[in-house]
């Protein structure tokens, strides 16, 4: 299949991000119009975060951005920030335990936001991602990073071999 | 004993039988061509009959009957016709004015008489100008008559050399396959280890050695006691200590070095299996089940495994070990060794008769388990079905039963197995008895040097019967591991038949389009499916398939996409032989959408990748809008990189559906099979699915086989089949007007409402 020019991109050249008085991100695309109270997702969240980020309102989509680098400065922090926001995974960066409790696992972390307490239902709740690094979604949904490449202190790295 | 084979006669070398029985009524002039002997008469007896075809008759003759038993003249024959119903068959002529039943056949003879028919008709539409005329409305009045012959064929395989039967689940012959044969190939699996193999044995003699001396050191110990050696007793234990040493060294090493033997040798097991069944061709995998398959790779390469690195390896050392411990033994005491081997020739035939019974009374076990777990296999499942129908009694009833059953052949099994062991131990025991008794009365009399002596002969006793039972249950074990290596070798030695042609010609795009030349088909031991298919598709034609079930669509499909080969014809592909041209170029060119939409256990973005590795997630995204999918994708929280799960089970039929689709458009075939695409979702992913594929078949060459007729409505042509042949080929007004059965189907289904399903009997 061939590259060719694909109606559903927005120039980066042409679209504007920003927020209105009362804080809605909005987007604006030249020669096009103005949206308020966008929504921005990842086509890719967990194997291509800077790429392919869907723009709509209401469901109806309104363009796709290629790469959030190709934005303004402005644009791109504030779509960056939006989908940090929207896309919370904090990595773990220690597990301090690991125990068993109500018919699940008790994680107790510590994370690049904080510490946390996790349950996890299982095995099938850990995502192995291509790049090594591990997804971990609890009983609520939460998702957590555990960096591939991270040098885990050895307790840590003991427990994540045994529950993982 | 083989079967054999029916042959169409032409005349000068049929039956001598037949030749002389013709001699008393073939007429002047009248020339015989072709003779069929049937092994049924028309009463269902097994009996001779000969049905004769000659330039003016078709006459039936027996050897034992006076004159023609039946005839027909050959200008009154309108139709032939057969009829297959469960075991036999019919050869029926229709003259104008009746049906005339001319012979009956069994289903051994039943694809060999549909060749003859062929011979048959051809003959007549060359002497006679005739005309096989439209079958359909004779063949749909008999065929709720006609039974499948599914099962026949499977069970109608032979092996080519010898004849005999093969077993159902195998292509390989067991008669032909040598025990000895199969023992040598899976110790061959341990040739590319035989140094690490050497090292294991070494060590594991070397650790056998340090047992077998032990009962050694504990007489000699028990000498220097009573003798009050305080300096041999100091050498005892320092050796001891020593050899305790080694042997956990040993041991030690030991593990590592057989299991890393082990794992290799599973691994290289694993990697043929699993290599070749992924390039046999689809009869092999149409004839195996998914678990049996699965099977194969897992549990039977381990069992091979097991055998080829710890039986056979056990079996050396424990011969190894008990040479040691004889040779020991006899240097002791040769009369006492001879006393321990007094009941040698009860054990003999205590282990045949083990031998020769153990296999009746485990195989009613294994067999009463198989259908317990077939009971869960069936109800679990299906329990939506028992509880719909308030069977819960029933199925507990039943499972209770077989469990009952299993029960009992459990018992009676372990009861066997305790009766052998009984009357095991108590044959060596009894040797060790006469050593006590006659060992005693040695060292009391003087004949033995001590006691000591004594304690060793009994300790070497006590590590014999390990050994011992060990070869006493040998057989057993070597018939199951050599069942699990026929069956692994059973698929290593199953050749692809469809031939990859390496060296073929590779194909860059279909420019002008597809043949089909007389192209006929049946699968092994069944009638045909396919019957002289001739068809062209131009480059970028849509073609949609229609008929009944049992048509031939799905197999015309399969013989496109090279799953199979014709039986008879042959496809062309821009003027190419397909059976010719590179297999995997071939298939590059091609993408299917079936009915039941597979996705593996990968994200998303790895299912549409599939056929397209290197793709970009730019062109990921844009097959998925073509496929109506990319919407519904990032509903999902992780989009693209949602994992699909087992089989795709996160995703309703229609998502996968339209999955699937984005994984044809990704991969831009030129060639595109569309296999009731839409049959299995509801309306409203119907029209979406729908619009997906009018996208997808722009500009390509494609087949559709649809029930539903509104999924064919851009076809520019539709091809009507029934009983495995084209009945006309055309664009839907055309086909409207002029073909009465095509124009039936869309009638029915308007009446039903337009694109609803409709399945024509």
């Amino acid at each position: 299949m061939t590259t060719t020019t694909d109606n559903h991109y927005i120039p980066p050249a042409k679209l504007r991000i920003f927020r209105d008085e009362s804080q809605n991100l909005c987007a604006e695309i030249k020669d096009r119009g103005t949206w308020q109270k966008v929504a921005a997702r990842l086509a890719f969240p967990y194997s291509d975060a800077e790429r392919f980020i869907l723009l709509s309102l209401n469901d109806e989509e309104i363009g796709m951005v290629r790469e959030l680098s190709e934005l303004d400065p402005v644009s791109r922090n504030l779509l960056a920030d939006v989908l940090k926001r929207r896309y919370h995974t904090p990595e773990i960066q220690r597990i301090l335990s690991v125990y068993e409790a109500q018919n699940a696992m008790i994680w107790q972390v510590e994370t690049d936001r904080g510490q946390r307490e996790l349950l996890v239902r299982d095995r099938h709740n850990f995502r192995r991602l291509k790049n090594g690094d591990f997804i971990i979604i609890d009983v609520d949904g939460n998702r957590f990073r555990v960096s591939g490449s991270r040098r885990f202190d050895g307790e840590s790295q003991k427990l994540l071999d045994l529950h993982s | 004993m083989g079967r054999k084979k029916a042959i169409i006669w032409k005349t000068a070398t049929s039956p001598s039988w037949i030749r002389q029985r013709l001699n008393e009524f073939v007429r002047d002039g009248e020339k015989v061509t072709l003779c069929f002997e049937t092994d049924m008469n028309l009463q269902g007896e097994y009996a001779i009959e000969a049905l004769v075809v000659t330039d003016r008759r078709v006459m039936v003759i027996a050897p034992d009957q006076e004159g023609v038993v039946r005839e027909v003249p050959l200008q009154n024959v309108a139709l032939v016709k057969t009829k297959l119903l469960m075991g036999n068959g019919f050869l029926v002529i229709t003259t104008w004015q009746e049906n005339t039943e001319m012979l009956r056949f069994s289903s051994s003879l039943a694809t060999t008489l549909e060749e003859f028919k062929e011979e048959f008709e051809q003959y007549l539409m060359s002497c006679l100008a005739w005309q096989a005329p439209n079958q359909h409305e004779d063949e749909v009045e008999h065929k709720d008559e006609e039974e499948s012959t599914a099962d026949a064929s499977e069970q109608a395989r032979r092996c080519p050399k010898c004849g005999q039967l093969l077993p159902r689940d195998r292509d390989v012959c067991r008669a032909c396959l040598r025990k000895r044969d199969v023992i040598f190939r899976m110790l061959s699996y341990l040739a590319p280890y035989k140094r690490t193999v050497a090292v294991g044995m070494s060590l594991t003699c070397v650790m056998a050695t340090i047992n077998a001396a032990v009962p050694a050191l504990g007489g000699t110990l028990i000498d220097a006691v009573q003798g009050g050696a305080i300096g041999a007793l100091k050498a005892l234990a320092f050796v001891f200590g020593a050899l305790v040493l080694i042997r956990a060294t040993t041991m030690g090493i030991h593990r590592l070095v057989m299991t890393r033997i082990a794992q290799s040798v599973i691994f290289d097991l694993r990697e043929q299996v699993y290599s070749h069944l992924q390039r046999l061709s689809m009869d092999y995998h149409d004839r195996q089940s998914t678990g049996r398959l699965i099977s194969r790779v897992v549990t039977d390469t381990a069992q091979l495994q097991q055998f080829a690195v710890g039986q056979v390896q056990q079996f050396a050392v424990d011969l190894f070990f008990l040479f040691v411990i004889l040779v020991w033994m006899l240097s002791c005491s040769a009369k006492l060794t001879v006393m321990l081997w007094f009941p040698l020739p009860a054990f003999f035939l205590l282990v045949k008769w083990y031998r020769g019974n153990v296999h009746k009374v485990l195989r009613k076990a294994f067999r009463t388990r198989a259908a317990l777990s077939g009971h869960l296999a069936d109800t679990i499942p299906g329990v939506e079905v028992v509880k719909a129908f308030s069977q819960e009694e029933r199925a507990i009833g039943e499972f209770n039963s077989i469990s009952d059953s299993y029960r009992n052949e459990v018992i009676k099994a372990t009861g066997f197995s305790a009766r052998f062991s009984a009357a095991f131990i108590l044959l060596t025991q009894l040797g060790t008895v006469l050593v006590y008794w006659f060992g005693g009365l040695a060292v009391i009399h003087g004949e033995l040097a001590s006691l000591g002596d004594l304690v060793k002969f009994l300790g070497w006793i006590g590590l014999m019967y390990m050994p011992v039972w060990r070869f006493a249950t040998l057989t057993e074990q070597f018939e199951y591991a050599s069942t699990c290596a026929e069956r692994v070798f059973d698929v290593l030695d199953t050749e692809a038949v469809i031939c990859r042609n390496e060296d073929g010609d590779k194909l860059d795009g279909i420019g002008e389009g597809i043949r089909l030349e007389n192209v006929s088909f049946h699968y092994e031991g069944g009638p045909p499916v396919l019957k002289n298919v001739s068809l062209e598709v131009k480059a970028g034609e849509t073609v949609g398939i229609v008929g009944p079930s049992g048509s031939g669509k799905t197999t015309l499909i399969k013989l496109l996409c090279r799953f199979y080969d014709p039986t008879g014809g042959r496809i062309l592909v821009d003027g190419r032989d397909l059976s010719e041209i590179n297999l995997e170029a071939f298939r590059k060119q091609l993408a299917t959408v079936g009915q039941s939409p597979l996705l593996f256990r990968e994200t998303i973005l790895e299912n549409i990748r599939y056929g397209q590795p290197e793709a970009s997630q730019e062109d990921v995204i844009r097959a998925a809008r073509i496929a109506n999918a990319h919407d519904f994708i990032m509903q999902f929280p992780e989009a693209y990189d949602t994992d699909a799960r087992e089989q795709g089970s996160r995703f309703s039929g229609g998502e996968r559906q339209r999955i699937c689709i984005a994984r044809a458009v990704l991969k831009n075939p030129n060639l595109l099979i569309l296999d009731e695409a839409t049959s299995a979702v509801d309306t409203k992913n119907e029209q979406l699915i729908q619009s997906a594929l009018d996208l997808l078949i722009r500009d390509r060459t494609t087949f559709i086989i649809a029930h539903r007729l509104s999924t064919l409505r851009n076809a520019d042509r539709i091809v009507m089949m029934t009983d495995g042949k084209v009945l006309d080929v055309a664009p839907h007004a055309e086909l409207m007007a002029r073909c009465t059965p095509y124009r039936e189907l869309v009638e029915a289904q308007g009446q039903l409402g337009g694109g609803q399903l409709l399945e024509v009997a």
